[in-house]
């Protein structure tokens, strides 16, 4: 179910016919209108950190404003597989600049740097 | 000259933040020969201190034995102070050539490459010995020389949580498509004493067809019934591919460091590490030096069982006075405090008590583990260890922490 869901995300229907589009902004931002996609989104990213930094019997619960850099779930060494993950996920290059410890501090504040992507900055 | 206020604002700035955060270091200075018994300045201007040392690399208490000393002066009269040169131009000499040799055999491996620190051997090691169509998959606890190494390498970066070999083994999984692969582990934490599962590691680079490499910095000299390193404790001598090391700590403690390994990769690191090139070479005091603490272990693995035999006694009487030890066999013994005001306030106060030991807390460690790091050397005789476990039991009282647990402590301290 989990991964029907996130196949969601990276469809969109153009002329009655569902098509793979790039999942970065471009499609979160039409997403967001359908609002319950963006949810997937979130999930989505939630899961990964879960799975990825947490240990198996962690019971530390994370939200979308959970503080993922500044509170240690994810140190700044490690924060290169959540960008690998998002890169790939969402076919975009998120440029050093851009990958700054602010940027991913929270799955919120991952969206908004995703969303720069889906407005072509 | 522009050193202009803007300039100047700036770094004070900087400064100003780290003192804000507490996150400011403070030298204490030394005014003896490193040992068991040292003499401290600190704050500075106050009175010297006699204190007992328990956050020294001094493993095998090898720092200032007479015999590393008499070799040192010795090398400086046969060999002179400097070289004034890097290895390859004019700075081999035929010192260097033995250490290298000596280590080669002492380490079990087929070549070995001096470097001036072990810091320089893992800035240069990954940009020598991968390229963008690699991997490197490093446990997400190793040492920040090897975090810093891995920046400077093109090849694509993946990290596995700490010792978790299945998350090891997804991410060798992930990346078969990769021409060359290399998992990277420190064999010793240095934060914890944790012991990298070598056997598992190994097991997983063959299944994988991946190079092992390890820092076995916090292990030379002393881990493994002939003190050769994780490698020999784990039973993998001969199939780790890479190992960088230090002369800094257990080995006479004074500095220089080196890859030893499979002898294609070294004689590659030979033409191209980049600190190797352009860097000095090792000081043949310390080169000599170093051959002496080599023939001092390889001949008798004495001060590696005294230091076994203290680190067992240190933490078994430390865990019966109701301190909370992580569990373990390396001599370095986190006393867990969970909180960062009380690592500094304990610390504080063992020194009061004539024990010198370190806190660490965030971002050293991560957030809500702060601890005391302890580190046991075969310099300490009984005395030593009895004096140091008795200032704990007395600190331990007064913070009301003995016999408490993880969740007990935090809820009297906080995170």
């Amino acid at each position: 179910m989990k991964r029907l869901r996130t196949v969601v995300a990276i469809l969109k229907i153009r002329n009655g016919k569902t098509e793979m589009v790039n999942p970065g902004l471009c499609c979160l931002a039409e997403i967001e209108q359908g609002g319950f996609v963006a949810d997937d989104v979130k999930k989505m990213i939630i899961d990964y950190v879960k799975k990825e930094y947490l240990d198996e019997d962690s019971d530390q619960e994370v939200n979308e404003n959970t503080k993922l850099i500044s509170s240690g779930i994810v140190d700044s060494f490690s924060m290169v597989s959540l960008k690998t993950f998002l890169e790939k996920k969402f076919q975009v290059k998120i440029s050093d600049e851009k990958a700054t410890p602010e940027a991913f501090d929270s799955v919120n504040n991952i969206i908004n740097l995703l969303r720069g992507f889906g407005k072509g900055a | 000259m522009a050193y202009s206020s803007k300039a100047k604002d700036f770094y004070s700035g900087e400064m100003g933040s780290i003192k804000e955060k507490g996150l400011f270091k403070e030298e204490r200075f030394i005014e003896s020969p490193q040992g068991a018994n040292i003499k401290v300045e600190f704050p500075s201007g106050a009175p010297t201190k006699d204190v007992i040392n328990f956050c020294a690399n001094n493993y095998l208490g090898l720092s200032s034995h007479p015999d590393v000393v008499k070799a040192a002066h010795e090398g400086l009269d046969a060999r002179g102070y400097g070289l004034s040169s890097v290895r390859f131009i004019c700075g081999t000499q035929d010192i260097h050539r033995e250490l290298e040799k000596r280590l080669t055999d002492f380490l079990g491996t087929e070549d070995t490459i001096l470097f001036p620190s072990c810091m320089d051997a893992n800035a240069g090691l990954f940009d020598v010995s991968l390229d963008k169509e690699d991997a490197m998959i490093s446990d997400r606890l190793v040492h920040a020389s090897i975090v810093d190494g891995m920046k400077l390498c093109k090849a694509q970066l993946f990290n596995y949580k700490h010792l978790n070999m299945a998350h090891l083994e997804e991410k060798l999984q992930e990346t078969q498509t990769c021409r060359l692969r290399m998992i990277i582990t420190d064999g010793v934490f240095s934060m914890d004493g944790d012991i990298a599962p070598l056997d598992k590691i190994c097991d997983l680079g063959e299944k994988y067809d991946a190079l092992v490499m390890i820092d076995d910095s916090h292990a030379t000299g002393f881990m493994g019934k002939h003190g050769r390193g994780t490698h020999e404790h784990c039973g993998v001598m001969g199939r780790i591919d890479v190992i960088t090391t230090t002369l800094g700590k257990a080995m006479g403690g004074a500095s220089g460091g080196c890859i030893s390994g499979r002898k294609e990769i070294v004689e590659l690191c030979r033409q191209r590490a980049r600190p190797y090139l352009f860097s000095n070479t090792v000081a043949p005091v310390i080169v000599s030096a170093s051959i002496k603490v080599v023939d001092l272990i390889a001949k008798t693995t004495e001060r590696r069982d005294k230091l076994e035999a203290n680190t067992k006694y240190f933490r078994e009487k430390m865990t019966k006075a109701g301190l909370d030890i992580r569990p373990g066999e390396h001599a370095i013994v986190p006393v867990m405090l969970y909180n960062a005001k009380l690592a500094q306030d304990v610390s504080r106060d063992l020194y009061e008590e004539g024990i010198y030991v370190v806190g660490f807390f965030f971002p050293v460690v991560p957030q809500g583990q702060a601890r005391i790091r302890v580190q046991v050397s075969a310099a300490h005789e009984k005395e030593h260890l009895d004096k140091a476990i008795a200032a704990f039991t007395k600190v331990g009282q007064k913070y009301n922490i003995l016999g408490k647990k993880k969740d007990e402590i935090i809820a009297l301290y906080g995170l």
